[in-house]
């Protein structure tokens, strides 16, 4: 089906089509979820959200950039938001565990498994490295959390987040540069200890 | 130096420990739970607006109810006090004819005034 089409299809309400979105995007959508929340469940509950939000705001479609970098950036956005309410959550557990224990090493590693798509010898250190992600502004984290779990090229990158292929580059410098600096004072403290 | 070379291996070994990752993919009942979650919020989505909807015909009909009883009042009123300013006028009209004898008022006063 032609691109207007498909689109205007899709904007009628039309099941079948969307059926057919859902089916071409869904493993997308879920695989740059789980990049950003690191959790199974919640990618697929962001996931579902994202189609959701897909169906109900398809009248504000603008064919200028593509149906997957617009889902991709309803992800991202979903992605942040729910990361920013598990922030606020923490903090506040911080707040009330003030008086508590001692301190934990900066980059905690979780227990979970987290992504399934990692290789069993690379478990443990790409658990350290998404942890590390989690510290990087958010725009670094997208642009780093786009290229290396979506696979996403600098190009696709800059229409998902509406900016000049110069400025995710620079983006993706400064994630790499504040990662290993991250990553080698951990190592450094493991080393003393 | 040795150490410091060690652990730039280990830092660069995580940075690289993504390169090879697979994609996830969504379960096979993805669009089956999507499609009840869709139905679930269109529902409450429907009941919502009719539950509104029904607030806003009843508002309005209270509306409608409260003008016309204000519509009412302020007629009642203007014609009470149109009849009462009637009253009045009437009232200071005889004490105005009564002070200069201008209207006749008995048989005899119009006989003296033929005379």
């Amino acid at each position: 089906m032609r691109n207007d089409l498909y689109i205007k299809s899709l904007q009628k309400g039309d099941p079948a089509t969307f059926r057919e979105l859902v089916e071409r995007y869904k493993n997308q959508i879920y695989n740059t979820c789980l990049g950003f929340v690191k959790n199974q469940e919640d990618a697929k509950d962001l996931a579902q959200e994202v189609f959701i939000e897909a169906y109900q705001s398809i009248d504000s479609f603008r064919a200028e950039a593509g149906l997957s970098t617009w889902l991709y950036r309803i992800a991202v956005n979903k992605s942040l938001e729910h990361l920013r309410r598990k922030k606020a959550k923490k903090r506040w557990s911080f707040l009330q565990a003030l008086f508590g224990e001692g301190d934990e090493p900066e980059l905690s590693v979780p227990d979970d498994s987290f992504h399934p798509g990692i290789a069993l010898e690379n478990k443990d250190r790409a658990r350290l490295l998404m942890k590390a992600m989690e510290t990087l502004p958010e725009k670094q984290q997208v642009a780093f959390t786009l290229h290396k779990v979506e696979g996403l090229s600098y190009h696709e990158i800059a229409k998902v987040m509406e900016m000049s292929l110069s400025a995710v580059e620079s983006l993706m410098f400064r994630a790499k540069k504040g990662l290993q600096k991250q990553l080698f004072d951990y190592y450094e403290k493991d080393e003393k200890n | 130096m040795k150490k410091k070379d060690h652990i730039q291996q280990e830092v660069d070994k995580t940075m690289r420990s993504l390169d090879k990752i697979k994609k996830a993919e969504a379960d096979p009942f993805f669009y089956t739970r999507l499609e009840a979650r869709l139905e679930t919020r269109l529902d409450k989505k429907r009941e919502r607006s009719s539950v509104q909807g029904r607030w806003q015909l009843s508002l309005g009909w209270a509306v409608v109810v409260l003008v016309l009883i204000n519509v009412f009042s302020m007629l009642s009123y203007a014609y009470y006090h149109r009849e009462k300013g009637l009253e009045s006028r009437n009232y200071y009209l005889e004490e105005i004819y009564q002070d200069y004898e201008l209207a006749t008022n008995t048989v005899y006063e119009a006989a003296v005034n033929d005379d």
